[in-house]
Protein backbone atom coordinates (compact mmCIF):
# COMPACT_ATOMS: atom_id res chain seq x y z
CA UNK A 1 0.00 0.00 0.00
CA UNK A 2 2.57 2.54 1.07
CA UNK A 3 5.15 1.22 -1.56
CA UNK A 4 2.08 1.83 -4.61
CA UNK A 5 1.56 5.37 -2.63
CA UNK A 6 5.31 6.29 -3.35
CA UNK A 7 5.03 5.05 -7.26
CA UNK A 8 2.10 7.43 -7.40
CA UNK A 9 3.54 10.72 -6.02
CA UNK A 10 6.52 9.90 -7.93
CA UNK A 11 5.05 9.50 -10.52
CA UNK A 12 2.63 12.75 -10.21
CA UNK A 13 5.66 14.52 -9.42
CA UNK A 14 7.68 13.72 -12.63
CA UNK A 15 4.43 14.47 -14.41
CA UNK A 16 4.23 17.99 -12.91
CA UNK A 17 7.84 18.30 -12.91
CA UNK A 18 8.37 17.76 -16.44
CA UNK A 19 5.62 19.96 -17.84
CA UNK A 20 6.88 22.92 -16.07
CA UNK A 21 10.60 22.41 -16.64
CA UNK A 22 9.62 22.44 -20.42
CA UNK A 23 6.43 24.25 -20.94
CA UNK A 24 8.70 26.51 -23.28
CA UNK A 25 10.30 23.93 -25.39
CA UNK A 26 6.86 21.96 -26.49
CA UNK A 27 5.22 25.34 -26.98
CA UNK A 28 7.74 25.79 -29.91
CA UNK A 29 7.43 22.31 -30.81
CA UNK A 30 3.51 22.71 -31.12
CA UNK A 31 4.13 25.80 -32.79
CA UNK A 32 6.08 24.33 -35.55
CA UNK A 33 3.52 21.53 -35.65
CA UNK A 34 0.67 24.87 -36.68
CA UNK A 35 2.91 26.22 -38.94
CA UNK A 36 3.86 23.03 -40.82
CA UNK A 37 0.33 22.21 -40.19
CA UNK A 38 -0.98 25.16 -41.93
CA UNK A 39 1.46 24.28 -45.05
CA UNK A 40 0.36 21.21 -45.41
CA UNK A 41 -3.75 22.08 -45.37
CA UNK A 42 -3.80 24.99 -47.51
CA UNK A 43 -3.18 23.51 -50.82
CA UNK A 44 -6.05 20.95 -49.88
CA UNK A 45 -8.82 23.66 -49.83
CA UNK A 46 -8.83 23.16 -53.40
CA UNK A 47 -8.40 19.36 -53.95
CA UNK A 48 -11.64 18.92 -51.60
CA UNK A 49 -9.38 17.44 -48.52
CA UNK A 50 -10.17 17.12 -45.07
CA UNK A 51 -8.23 17.00 -41.90
CA UNK A 52 -7.38 13.33 -42.53
CA UNK A 53 -6.22 13.87 -45.80
CA UNK A 54 -3.20 16.24 -43.69
CA UNK A 55 -2.84 13.37 -40.73
CA UNK A 56 -0.95 11.24 -43.83
CA UNK A 57 0.27 14.20 -45.77
CA UNK A 58 1.96 15.77 -42.67
CA UNK A 59 3.03 12.47 -40.74
CA UNK A 60 3.67 10.15 -43.67
CA UNK A 61 7.11 8.73 -44.10
CA UNK A 62 8.52 8.30 -48.03
CA UNK A 63 8.15 3.89 -48.19
CA UNK A 64 10.29 1.55 -48.49
CA UNK A 65 14.01 2.07 -50.07
CA UNK A 66 14.58 0.80 -53.15
CA UNK A 67 17.32 2.54 -54.52
CA UNK A 68 19.21 5.81 -54.04
CA UNK A 69 18.57 8.03 -56.85
CA UNK A 70 15.51 10.04 -56.52
CA UNK A 71 15.00 8.96 -52.90
CA UNK A 72 13.31 11.81 -50.87
CA UNK A 73 14.32 12.25 -46.86
CA UNK A 74 11.19 12.17 -44.94
CA UNK A 75 11.86 15.71 -43.09
CA UNK A 76 8.50 15.69 -41.62
CA UNK A 77 8.95 12.14 -40.25
CA UNK A 78 12.03 13.10 -38.89
CA UNK A 79 11.50 16.03 -37.23
CA UNK A 80 8.22 15.18 -35.36
CA UNK A 81 9.80 11.20 -34.73
CA UNK A 82 13.27 12.95 -33.08
CA UNK A 83 11.90 16.30 -31.46
CA UNK A 84 9.45 14.79 -29.31
CA UNK A 85 12.24 12.08 -28.47
CA UNK A 86 14.34 15.52 -27.57
CA UNK A 87 11.69 16.84 -25.37
CA UNK A 88 11.18 13.40 -23.74
CA UNK A 89 15.44 12.75 -23.33
CA UNK A 90 15.77 16.53 -21.97
CA UNK A 91 13.53 15.99 -18.99
CA UNK A 92 15.35 12.78 -18.29
CA UNK A 93 18.82 14.27 -18.68
CA UNK A 94 17.84 17.34 -16.63
CA UNK A 95 15.98 14.94 -13.55
CA UNK A 96 19.08 12.72 -13.24
CA UNK A 97 21.50 15.64 -13.12
CA UNK A 98 19.81 17.86 -10.76
CA UNK A 99 17.03 15.79 -9.00
CA UNK A 100 17.98 12.26 -8.46
CA UNK A 101 19.61 12.13 -5.35
CA UNK A 102 17.41 14.39 -3.71
CA UNK A 103 14.51 12.60 -4.60
CA UNK A 104 16.10 8.64 -3.99
CA UNK A 105 17.15 9.78 -0.76
CA UNK A 106 13.58 10.32 0.22
CA UNK A 107 11.97 7.50 -1.68
CA UNK A 108 15.12 5.17 -0.38
CA UNK A 109 14.96 2.93 -3.36
CA UNK A 110 16.79 3.72 -6.53
CA UNK A 111 14.47 0.92 -8.22
CA UNK A 112 11.65 3.12 -7.46
CA UNK A 113 13.09 6.22 -9.18
CA UNK A 114 14.11 4.36 -12.52
CA UNK A 115 10.51 2.86 -12.60
CA UNK A 116 9.04 5.78 -12.04
CA UNK A 117 10.69 7.29 -15.29
CA UNK A 118 9.68 4.23 -16.96
CA UNK A 119 6.11 4.64 -16.61
CA UNK A 120 6.44 8.65 -17.53
CA UNK A 121 8.09 7.46 -20.45
CA UNK A 122 4.72 5.83 -21.85
CA UNK A 123 2.39 8.08 -20.24
CA UNK A 124 3.98 11.11 -21.72
CA UNK A 125 4.56 10.27 -24.93
CA UNK A 126 0.86 9.62 -24.98
CA UNK A 127 0.19 12.96 -23.60
CA UNK A 128 2.40 14.58 -26.23
CA UNK A 129 1.65 12.29 -29.32
CA UNK A 130 -2.60 13.23 -28.26
CA UNK A 131 -1.72 16.91 -28.04
CA UNK A 132 -0.18 16.55 -31.72
CA UNK A 133 -3.10 14.69 -33.18
CA UNK A 134 -5.20 17.28 -31.38
CA UNK A 135 -3.32 20.75 -32.96
CA UNK A 136 -3.30 18.74 -36.54
CA UNK A 137 -6.74 18.29 -36.47
CA UNK A 138 -8.00 21.79 -34.95
CA UNK A 139 -5.71 23.69 -37.12
CA UNK A 140 -6.31 21.69 -40.25
CA UNK A 141 -10.21 21.68 -39.90
CA UNK A 142 -10.76 25.31 -39.02
CA UNK A 143 -8.56 26.15 -42.20
CA UNK A 144 -10.48 23.94 -44.32
CA UNK A 145 -13.82 24.58 -42.32
CA UNK A 146 -14.44 21.05 -42.14
CA UNK A 147 -14.33 19.00 -39.24
CA UNK A 148 -15.10 15.92 -40.87
CA UNK A 149 -12.67 12.44 -40.69
CA UNK A 150 -14.81 10.75 -43.43
CA UNK A 151 -12.99 9.73 -46.83
CA UNK A 152 -12.44 12.78 -48.88
CA UNK A 153 -12.41 12.54 -52.61
CA UNK A 154 -8.81 13.50 -52.52
CA UNK A 155 -8.44 10.64 -50.22
CA UNK A 156 -10.21 8.41 -52.85
CA UNK A 157 -8.37 9.78 -55.77
CA UNK A 158 -5.00 9.87 -54.03
CA UNK A 159 -4.34 7.81 -50.76
CA UNK A 160 -6.87 5.09 -51.54
CA UNK A 161 -4.87 4.37 -54.87
CA UNK A 162 -1.55 4.50 -52.95
CA UNK A 163 -2.82 2.14 -50.49
CA UNK A 164 -2.47 -1.71 -50.89
CA UNK A 165 -6.09 -2.52 -49.24
CA UNK A 166 -8.98 -1.03 -48.53
CA UNK A 167 -8.89 1.27 -45.93
CA UNK A 168 -11.20 4.17 -44.24
CA UNK A 169 -9.74 7.45 -42.27
CA UNK A 170 -10.07 6.56 -38.87
CA UNK A 171 -8.44 3.73 -39.23
CA UNK A 172 -5.12 5.21 -41.12
CA UNK A 173 -5.16 7.78 -38.17
CA UNK A 174 -5.24 5.34 -35.59
CA UNK A 175 -2.12 3.51 -37.18
CA UNK A 176 -0.31 6.29 -37.88
CA UNK A 177 -0.92 7.78 -33.68
CA UNK A 178 0.02 4.41 -32.47
CA UNK A 179 2.63 3.94 -34.88
CA UNK A 180 4.50 7.00 -33.60
CA UNK A 181 3.59 6.35 -30.19
CA UNK A 182 4.93 2.86 -29.63
CA UNK A 183 7.94 3.89 -31.63
CA UNK A 184 8.64 6.71 -29.61
CA UNK A 185 8.07 4.93 -26.77
CA UNK A 186 10.90 2.48 -27.49
CA UNK A 187 13.13 4.86 -28.88
CA UNK A 188 12.58 6.87 -25.17
CA UNK A 189 13.41 3.75 -23.08
CA UNK A 190 16.57 2.90 -25.23
CA UNK A 191 17.84 6.43 -24.63
CA UNK A 192 17.69 5.58 -21.19
CA UNK A 193 19.39 2.41 -21.11
CA UNK A 194 21.95 4.05 -23.09
CA UNK A 195 22.20 7.15 -20.51
CA UNK A 196 23.57 4.58 -17.79
CA UNK A 197 26.79 3.56 -19.76
CA UNK A 198 27.57 6.75 -21.61
CA UNK A 199 26.66 10.67 -21.63
CA UNK A 200 23.40 12.12 -22.28
CA UNK A 201 24.76 13.90 -25.97
CA UNK A 202 26.11 10.52 -27.04
CA UNK A 203 23.20 8.78 -26.20
CA UNK A 204 20.93 10.58 -27.83
CA UNK A 205 23.41 10.37 -31.04
CA UNK A 206 22.99 6.80 -30.59
CA UNK A 207 19.10 7.03 -30.70
CA UNK A 208 19.27 9.34 -33.57
CA UNK A 209 21.44 6.91 -35.98
CA UNK A 210 19.49 4.15 -34.73
CA UNK A 211 16.42 5.98 -35.53
CA UNK A 212 16.87 7.10 -38.50
CA UNK A 213 18.57 3.60 -39.87
CA UNK A 214 14.73 3.05 -40.55
CA UNK A 215 14.73 5.59 -43.71
CA UNK A 216 17.22 3.43 -45.48
CA UNK A 217 17.30 -0.03 -44.43
CA UNK A 218 14.01 -1.75 -44.75
CA UNK A 219 14.01 -4.04 -42.21
CA UNK A 220 10.51 -4.66 -39.87
CA UNK A 221 12.74 -5.42 -36.71
CA UNK A 222 14.17 -1.82 -36.43
CA UNK A 223 12.78 0.29 -33.49
CA UNK A 224 11.62 3.54 -35.95
CA UNK A 225 9.61 1.60 -38.54
CA UNK A 226 6.60 1.34 -36.96
CA UNK A 227 5.77 4.80 -37.28
CA UNK A 228 6.31 5.04 -41.36
CA UNK A 229 2.77 4.22 -42.19
CA UNK A 230 4.21 3.53 -46.08
CA UNK A 231 6.10 0.57 -44.96
CA UNK A 232 3.14 -0.65 -43.03
CA UNK A 233 0.74 -3.46 -44.22
CA UNK A 234 -1.85 -1.19 -45.46
CA UNK A 235 0.49 0.30 -48.22
CA UNK A 236 2.47 -2.55 -48.50
CA UNK A 237 1.44 -6.25 -48.38
CA UNK A 238 5.31 -7.67 -49.27
CA UNK A 239 7.18 -6.65 -45.92
CA UNK A 240 4.26 -8.19 -43.28
CA UNK A 241 4.57 -5.10 -41.02
CA UNK A 242 1.15 -4.74 -39.30
CA UNK A 243 -0.39 -2.64 -36.65
CA UNK A 244 -0.12 -5.98 -34.68
CA UNK A 245 3.28 -6.76 -34.99
CA UNK A 246 4.29 -2.79 -34.49
CA UNK A 247 2.51 -3.75 -30.73
CA UNK A 248 3.52 -7.24 -30.23
CA UNK A 249 7.19 -5.67 -31.07
CA UNK A 250 7.32 -2.38 -29.03
CA UNK A 251 5.86 -3.72 -25.84
CA UNK A 252 8.26 -6.89 -25.45
CA UNK A 253 10.82 -4.44 -26.53
CA UNK A 254 10.09 -1.84 -23.71
CA UNK A 255 9.98 -4.51 -21.44
CA UNK A 256 12.79 -6.20 -21.70
CA UNK A 257 14.36 -2.60 -22.00
CA UNK A 258 12.89 -2.06 -18.71
CA UNK A 259 14.26 -5.27 -17.14
CA UNK A 260 17.94 -4.63 -18.43
CA UNK A 261 17.64 -0.81 -17.34
CA UNK A 262 16.49 -1.92 -13.32
CA UNK A 263 19.08 -4.33 -13.59
CA UNK A 264 21.79 -1.91 -14.45
CA UNK A 265 20.38 1.11 -12.78
CA UNK A 266 20.31 -1.09 -9.11
CA UNK A 267 24.15 -1.52 -9.13
CA UNK A 268 24.70 1.99 -10.63
CA UNK A 269 26.43 5.03 -8.38
CA UNK A 270 24.12 7.80 -9.17
CA UNK A 271 26.93 10.92 -9.39
CA UNK A 272 24.73 13.50 -10.62
CA UNK B 1 38.49 11.71 16.41
CA UNK B 2 35.59 11.81 18.70
CA UNK B 3 35.14 8.30 20.43
CA UNK B 4 32.33 7.92 22.36
CA UNK B 5 30.36 4.48 23.60
CA UNK B 6 27.84 5.14 20.38
CA UNK B 7 28.94 5.79 17.60
CA UNK B 8 26.54 7.26 14.68
CA UNK B 9 28.56 6.98 11.45
CA UNK B 10 31.19 4.52 11.27
CA UNK B 11 33.56 4.35 7.85
CA UNK B 12 35.82 1.78 7.75
CA UNK B 13 38.30 0.80 5.35
CA UNK B 14 36.24 3.02 2.80
CA UNK B 15 37.40 2.52 -0.82
CA UNK B 16 35.84 3.67 -4.27
CA UNK B 17 37.68 2.96 -7.51
CA UNK B 18 35.60 4.35 -10.53
CA UNK B 19 37.47 4.05 -14.27
CA UNK B 20 40.54 2.59 -12.96
CA UNK B 21 41.15 5.85 -10.43
CA UNK B 22 41.02 5.83 -7.16
CA UNK B 23 38.45 7.91 -5.87
CA UNK B 24 38.68 7.62 -2.00
CA UNK B 25 41.24 5.43 -0.39
CA UNK B 26 40.95 3.62 3.00
CA UNK B 27 38.62 6.12 4.86
CA UNK B 28 38.16 5.37 8.53
CA UNK B 29 35.57 7.55 10.19
CA UNK B 30 33.96 7.40 13.78
CA UNK B 31 31.17 10.57 13.77
CA UNK B 32 28.73 11.23 16.73
CA UNK B 33 25.61 12.69 16.99
CA UNK B 34 25.43 16.74 18.58
CA UNK B 35 28.70 17.55 16.34
CA UNK B 36 29.56 19.48 13.19
CA UNK B 37 32.28 17.90 11.43
CA UNK B 38 33.93 19.97 8.60
CA UNK B 39 36.03 18.17 5.63
CA UNK B 40 37.91 20.16 3.87
CA UNK B 41 40.23 19.86 0.66
CA UNK B 42 40.81 21.35 -2.60
CA UNK B 43 38.41 20.77 -5.78
CA UNK B 44 38.74 17.01 -6.66
CA UNK B 45 40.32 16.23 -3.53
CA UNK B 46 37.46 13.65 -2.37
CA UNK B 47 34.63 15.46 -0.61
CA UNK B 48 31.86 14.91 -2.73
CA UNK B 49 32.32 11.57 -3.72
CA UNK B 50 32.83 10.82 0.14
CA UNK B 51 29.33 12.66 1.18
CA UNK B 52 28.23 10.81 -1.77
CA UNK B 53 29.38 7.37 -0.30
CA UNK B 54 28.34 8.13 3.22
CA UNK B 55 24.32 8.81 1.74
CA UNK B 56 24.42 5.63 -0.19
CA UNK B 57 24.61 7.20 -3.74
CA UNK B 58 27.59 5.58 -4.83
CA UNK B 59 28.51 1.90 -3.63
CA UNK B 60 32.14 1.34 -2.24
CA UNK B 61 34.67 -0.58 -3.99
CA UNK B 62 35.52 -1.75 -0.88
CA UNK B 63 35.11 -1.27 2.75
CA UNK B 64 32.17 -0.66 5.32
CA UNK B 65 29.63 2.39 6.29
CA UNK B 66 27.38 2.10 8.96
CA UNK B 67 24.85 4.73 9.97
CA UNK B 68 22.52 4.35 13.30
CA UNK B 69 24.07 1.14 13.36
CA UNK B 70 22.86 0.06 9.68
CA UNK B 71 25.09 -1.00 7.25
CA UNK B 72 24.67 0.17 3.91
CA UNK B 73 24.27 -1.64 0.93
CA UNK B 74 23.83 -4.88 3.31
CA UNK B 75 20.75 -3.90 6.14
CA UNK B 76 19.63 -0.87 3.95
CA UNK B 77 20.58 0.81 0.76
CA UNK B 78 20.84 4.37 2.64
CA UNK B 79 20.79 5.91 5.86
CA UNK B 80 17.46 5.50 7.55
CA UNK B 81 17.20 9.48 7.85
CA UNK B 82 19.80 11.95 5.92
CA UNK B 83 19.25 15.31 4.83
CA UNK B 84 21.84 16.27 2.08
CA UNK B 85 22.72 19.39 -0.51
CA UNK B 86 24.90 18.21 -2.83
CA UNK B 87 24.88 20.76 -5.12
CA UNK B 88 21.84 22.94 -6.31
CA UNK B 89 18.45 20.83 -5.89
CA UNK B 90 16.61 21.24 -9.73
CA UNK B 91 13.98 23.32 -8.35
CA UNK B 92 11.51 24.39 -10.86
CA UNK B 93 11.66 28.24 -11.56
CA UNK B 94 7.48 28.79 -11.87
CA UNK B 95 6.81 27.33 -8.46
CA UNK B 96 7.95 29.41 -4.77
CA UNK B 97 10.25 28.36 -2.41
CA UNK B 98 7.58 26.52 -0.60
CA UNK B 99 5.90 25.12 -3.66
CA UNK B 100 9.11 23.83 -4.28
CA UNK B 101 9.72 22.06 -0.78
CA UNK B 102 6.49 20.76 -0.66
CA UNK B 103 6.90 18.97 -3.87
CA UNK B 104 9.60 16.83 -2.06
CA UNK B 105 8.15 16.42 0.94
CA UNK B 106 5.02 15.13 -0.82
CA UNK B 107 7.03 12.39 -1.52
CA UNK B 108 7.76 10.88 1.44
CA UNK B 109 5.01 12.64 3.50
CA UNK B 110 6.74 12.61 6.65
CA UNK B 111 6.03 16.38 7.79
CA UNK B 112 3.36 19.04 7.20
CA UNK B 113 3.02 22.25 5.77
CA UNK B 114 3.38 24.05 9.48
CA UNK B 115 7.15 22.55 9.62
CA UNK B 116 7.93 23.17 5.71
CA UNK B 117 7.44 26.87 6.50
CA UNK B 118 9.39 26.38 9.81
CA UNK B 119 12.58 25.21 7.74
CA UNK B 120 12.10 28.08 5.52
CA UNK B 121 12.03 30.58 8.39
CA UNK B 122 15.01 28.74 10.16
CA UNK B 123 17.02 29.32 7.17
CA UNK B 124 16.09 32.83 7.20
CA UNK B 125 13.31 33.37 4.22
CA UNK B 126 9.63 33.86 4.44
CA UNK B 127 7.69 30.86 3.60
CA UNK B 128 4.66 33.43 2.20
CA UNK B 129 6.86 35.25 -0.07
CA UNK B 130 4.95 34.63 -3.34
CA UNK B 131 7.71 35.47 -5.56
CA UNK B 132 8.74 32.62 -7.89
CA UNK B 133 12.45 30.37 -7.45
CA UNK B 134 13.51 32.40 -10.99
CA UNK B 135 13.45 35.63 -8.99
CA UNK B 136 15.35 34.16 -6.21
CA UNK B 137 18.72 35.99 -5.72
CA UNK B 138 21.68 33.19 -5.53
CA UNK B 139 21.94 33.32 -1.51
CA UNK B 140 18.41 32.71 -1.49
CA UNK B 141 18.58 29.53 -3.55
CA UNK B 142 21.17 28.17 -1.70
CA UNK B 143 18.97 28.88 1.42
CA UNK B 144 16.43 26.95 0.16
CA UNK B 145 18.69 24.18 -0.51
CA UNK B 146 19.80 23.80 3.22
CA UNK B 147 16.06 24.07 4.28
CA UNK B 148 15.24 21.02 1.86
CA UNK B 149 18.18 19.63 3.41
CA UNK B 150 16.77 20.27 7.30
CA UNK B 151 13.00 20.23 6.31
CA UNK B 152 12.29 16.46 7.79
CA UNK B 153 14.54 16.83 10.62
CA UNK B 154 16.91 14.05 9.47
CA UNK B 155 19.28 12.50 11.95
CA UNK B 156 22.09 12.93 9.45
CA UNK B 157 22.84 16.46 7.97
CA UNK B 158 25.19 16.45 4.88
CA UNK B 159 25.67 19.91 3.45
CA UNK B 160 28.23 20.25 0.70
CA UNK B 161 29.92 24.05 0.35
CA UNK B 162 26.68 25.23 2.52
CA UNK B 163 28.14 28.79 1.94
CA UNK B 164 28.25 28.69 -1.23
CA UNK B 165 26.45 32.60 -2.42
CA UNK B 166 26.69 33.32 1.58
CA UNK B 167 27.08 36.85 2.15
CA UNK B 168 28.88 37.37 5.60
CA UNK B 169 24.87 37.81 7.62
CA UNK B 170 23.92 34.79 5.91
CA UNK B 171 26.91 32.56 6.96
CA UNK B 172 26.37 34.21 10.68
CA UNK B 173 22.87 32.43 10.43
CA UNK B 174 23.63 29.23 8.47
CA UNK B 175 26.51 29.00 12.07
CA UNK B 176 23.25 29.76 14.45
CA UNK B 177 21.10 27.43 12.84
CA UNK B 178 23.97 24.75 13.19
CA UNK B 179 24.42 24.84 16.33
CA UNK B 180 20.89 24.53 16.63
CA UNK B 181 20.77 21.55 15.02
CA UNK B 182 23.71 20.17 17.35
CA UNK B 183 22.21 20.97 20.56
CA UNK B 184 19.39 19.02 18.52
CA UNK B 185 21.60 15.81 18.81
CA UNK B 186 21.94 15.99 15.07
CA UNK B 187 25.01 14.36 13.31
CA UNK B 188 26.27 17.55 10.70
CA UNK B 189 28.84 16.92 7.83
CA UNK B 190 29.90 19.90 6.03
CA UNK B 191 32.55 20.37 3.41
CA UNK B 192 34.41 23.87 1.84
CA UNK B 193 37.46 24.79 0.22
CA UNK B 194 37.52 27.82 2.62
CA UNK B 195 39.75 26.74 5.91
CA UNK B 196 38.21 30.22 7.80
CA UNK B 197 34.75 29.51 7.04
CA UNK B 198 35.03 25.51 7.89
CA UNK B 199 36.62 26.32 11.33
CA UNK B 200 34.58 29.19 11.95
CA UNK B 201 31.01 26.12 12.05
CA UNK B 202 33.04 22.84 13.15
CA UNK B 203 33.94 21.41 15.75
CA UNK B 204 36.47 18.68 14.36
CA UNK B 205 37.83 19.28 11.06
CA UNK B 206 39.05 16.53 8.58
CA UNK B 207 41.25 17.56 5.84
CA UNK B 208 41.15 15.26 2.09
CA UNK B 209 43.67 15.47 -0.57
CA UNK B 210 43.37 13.23 -3.68
CA UNK B 211 40.79 10.83 -1.63
CA UNK B 212 42.31 10.18 1.06
CA UNK B 213 41.72 11.79 4.91
CA UNK B 214 45.53 13.41 5.50
CA UNK B 215 44.38 14.75 8.85
CA UNK B 216 42.38 16.07 11.15
CA UNK B 217 42.14 17.88 14.31
CA UNK B 218 39.56 19.22 16.70
CA UNK B 219 38.75 22.97 17.57
CA UNK B 220 38.99 24.58 20.51
CA UNK B 221 36.27 27.04 22.51
CA UNK B 222 33.68 25.99 20.22
CA UNK B 223 30.07 25.60 22.28
CA UNK B 224 29.69 21.77 22.36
Amino acid sequence: MMRGYFHFKLFLRDLTYSHSYGKYKYFIFYCIVIILTAAKTLPLKELDGNSADVFFLLLKDVGYFIQSSGYEIPVNWIFIQFFILFLISDFLVHDAETNSSYLILRIKRREQYILSKLIWIVIQNILVYSGLFIVIYMISALLLGDFSLEASSYFQNTIQSQAAILINPIQLILHLFFGYVLTSIVLSGIFLLFTQFFASTVSFCFVLILGSLSIFIDWKWLPAIHSMILKSNLFDLEHHLSLTFSFVYSVFVYILLAFVIFSVYRKTDILK
Amino acid sequence: MAVTDQIYLKVEHLTKVMKQQIILKDINLELNKGFIYGFRGKNGSGKTMLFRALCGLILPTEGTITVGGIQLGKDASFPPSVGVLIEYPGFLNSYTGFQNLKMLASLNNFIDDNRIKEAIRLVGLDPEDKRKYRKYSLGMKQRLGIAQAIMEEPDLIILDEPTNALDSEGIEELKKLLLELKNKNKCILIASHDKEELEFLSDEIFILEKGKIVDHYHLQGVEK
